[in-house]
């Protein structure tokens, strides 16, 4: 019997393969496969010293960098989960899901470090960051088998969920994707989704499993087009991966002319609807390489992808298909009776272990037939003639904005928090000629003096991702109800 | 110089108002009212700033001219804005 592949066995073999070629380029330096994997050893043994092992789960909170990257592997090595936490977002919210996912111990850049000061005890200072282990006041809770990560997405009571993932299913995606975009030593991957999004899966995982170059794309850089466009043509990616929002503003601002892009071979987008409209925009700069959209929910990683057809004619509708199930999983559509839009429902082994404590969750988006466990998605879907599935929406009231999920009763949970406000409600409109979600908020006050769209915002800065941010906050002296004393939605949305 | 800038301010101020704060009260917006690190524009808006900018004052950003320096405030893009078009 050959021994089980896991996640950091991809980088032992990279270095034992590759030692000199480049592993990492981030902001301040390039990084060896041998240094790398050197890094993630020593801070393994601080790690092991502190005996974390198996059961545990270890948060990183930095910025992203090549520490960051060393942080996941040492981790990994331990035999401990990763927790990637948002390093742009509000503590406030980063401090529950650290708390939620009941950490042994935390890599934290040094600017947090008073975060932490009273439940965590300092065990080392590393190169940017400070090793912290927890006080241990109760038995921490046991992490099921083979857990890899948990990545924390939006959830509909109001607090951010847990996904939690295995090695095996994750190298069942790795492996998919080798298969498909047949990765070499010569690629050279953009990481540009940070690392707490699943989209960074790809990026880290299936470029070093090639020992290929991974260009890290940090927090300021990754929402400024033109410094984008820049790297792109520098560092001559070839494979590059994020949301359509980043493709649409770098063909909108990127000022893509000023450089060219030879080496560029394939471009995945994810996370949301591409419209063709603002796609061929793009595809002037870039008419060489190979498209493909892929779709899933972090709780499946990506499970159906199309590649995008040379001639755009033969698209008929005004949004790419999201394809056909990935060759190791089975899709079914659950629909009532008749009706052709179903759920769209994801079998197999690559699928998530569960959320993280929450029994009752779990036992709601699983079912099974035969022996493949299925999970249920929320998106809506059918076919079309050509048997590729086409995304019509979603069952529930989740949004997606640059990918990030965004459930509409998490911001209301939040807005019901501000003593200002007495009651509120959440809704969302899309345009399709921008291929933009807007988030409005109605907001009612206890007094006028609270009816302030920048206060509003700042609240909002202080507690929620800049994605959740409503982009219109309308002030009402009441929120209009239905017959059943429910918030009349409808009602409101004719006002968007 | 004193004239041209608050022009510019003025300009800015009308153009955020109109495309991003709606349902703003007069008065609300001022020359130090943190833009980006205070959720009023997010990247897009920031980029759309940009644009606007250029065309109107006749100028280009550098690619790493776009950030918070130049950008966060009114009085900041006012500056900006007067720096580079003064050469």
């Amino acid at each position: 019997m050959y021994k089980k592949i896991h996640l950091h066995h991809l980088l032992e073999s990279a270095a034992r393969s590759y030692p000199d070629a480049t592993a990492l380029v981030d902001a301040e330096r390039k990084v060896s496969y041998r240094e790398l994997d050197a890094a993630a050893d020593e801070l393994y043994k601080q790690l092991k010293a502190l005996s974390v092992g198996t059961t545990d789960r270890i948060a990183i909170y930095t910025n992203k960098s090549a520490e960051f990257v060393s942080a996941i592997f040492a981790t990994l090595k331990t035999g401990a989960a990763y927790v990637p936490i948002d390093y742009s977002a509000p503590a406030e919210r980063n401090l529950f899901i650290i708390e939620n996912c009941d950490v042994k111990a935390l890599i934290v850049h040094k600017k947090f470090q008073h975060l932490f000061i009273d439940s965590y005890t300092l065990i080392s200072e590393l190169p940017g960051e400070l090793l912290l282990l927890k006080n241990n006041k109760t038995q921490l809770l046991p992490s099921p088998d083979d857990l890899a990560y948990i990545l924390y997405t939006s959830g509909s009571t109001g607090k951010p969920k847990g996904v939690m993932y295995t090695h095996a299913a994750a190298m069942e995606f790795i492996n998919w994707s080798s298969d498909t975009f047949l990765p070499t030593p010569n690629d050279c991957f953009s990481s540009h989704a940070p690392f707490h999004f699943d989209l960074s899966v790809f990026d880290l995982f299936v470029c070093i499993k090639h020992g290929a170059k991974l260009i890290l794309i940090n927090e300021e850089m990754a929402r400024q087009p033109m410094l984008l466009a820049q790297l792109i043509s520098e560092q001559k990616i070839t494979i590059w991966y994020s949301t359509p929002t980043i493709l649409n503003m770098l063909a909108a601002f990127g000022k893509m002319q000023k450089y060219s892009y030879e080496k560029l071979r394939l471009i995945l987008f994810a996370g949301e609807v591409f419209y063709i409209h603002p796609f061929k925009i793009l595809k002037q700069y870039w008419p060489a390489p190979d498209y493909y959209n892929l779709y899933g929910p972090t709780e499946t990683n990506v499970c159906t992808y199309h590649k995008v057809a040379d001639d755009l004619s033969v698209y008929t509708s005004t949004a790419f298909p999201i394809g056909k199930c990935c060759e190791h999983y089975s899709g079914k559509i659950l629909n009532d009776t008749n009706d052709v839009t179903g759920e769209l429902c994801i079998g197999g082994s690559g699928i998530m272990l569960g959320y993280w404590q929450a029994e009752e969750k779990n036992n709601a988006v699983f079912f099974k037939e035969g022996n493949i466990l299925f999970y249920k998605t929320g998106d809506l879907v059918e076919k079309d003639e050509q048997d590729d599935l086409i995304f019509k929406g979603r069952a529930d009231r989740m949004v997606k904005r640059n990918g990030y999920r965004i459930e509409l009763a998490e911001i209301e949970t939040l807005l019901h928090q501000n003593p200002e406000i007495i009651s509120c409600a959440v809704l969302s409109s899309f345009d399709k000629n921008n291929a933009a979600t807007t988030i409005t908020a109605f907001v009612c006050c206890i007094s006028e003096a609270g009816e302030s769209v920048i206060g509003m915002k700042e609240y909002c800065m202080k507690h929620l991702p800049v994605y959740m941010i409503p982009d219109t906050f309308i002030f009402l002296k009441e929120l209009p109800q239905t017959a059943s004393n429910k918030t009349d939605l409808q009602q409101l949305k004719k006002r968007l | 110089m004193e004239q041209k800038i608050s022009e510019i301010k003025n300009n800015v101020r009308g153009f955020i108002s109109q495309n991003y704060l709606q349902t703003i009260k007069a008065g609300e917006l001022n020359d130090s009212t943190p833009l980006i690190s205070g959720g009023i524009i997010d990247s897009i808006a920031t980029m759309k700033l940009v644009n606007w900018l250029e065309k109107n004052y006749n100028f280009e950003f550098a690619a790493h001219e776009v950030d918070r320096d130049n950008l966060d405030t009114i009085e900041r893009i006012a500056n900006f804005v007067v720096t580079k078009t003064s050469v």
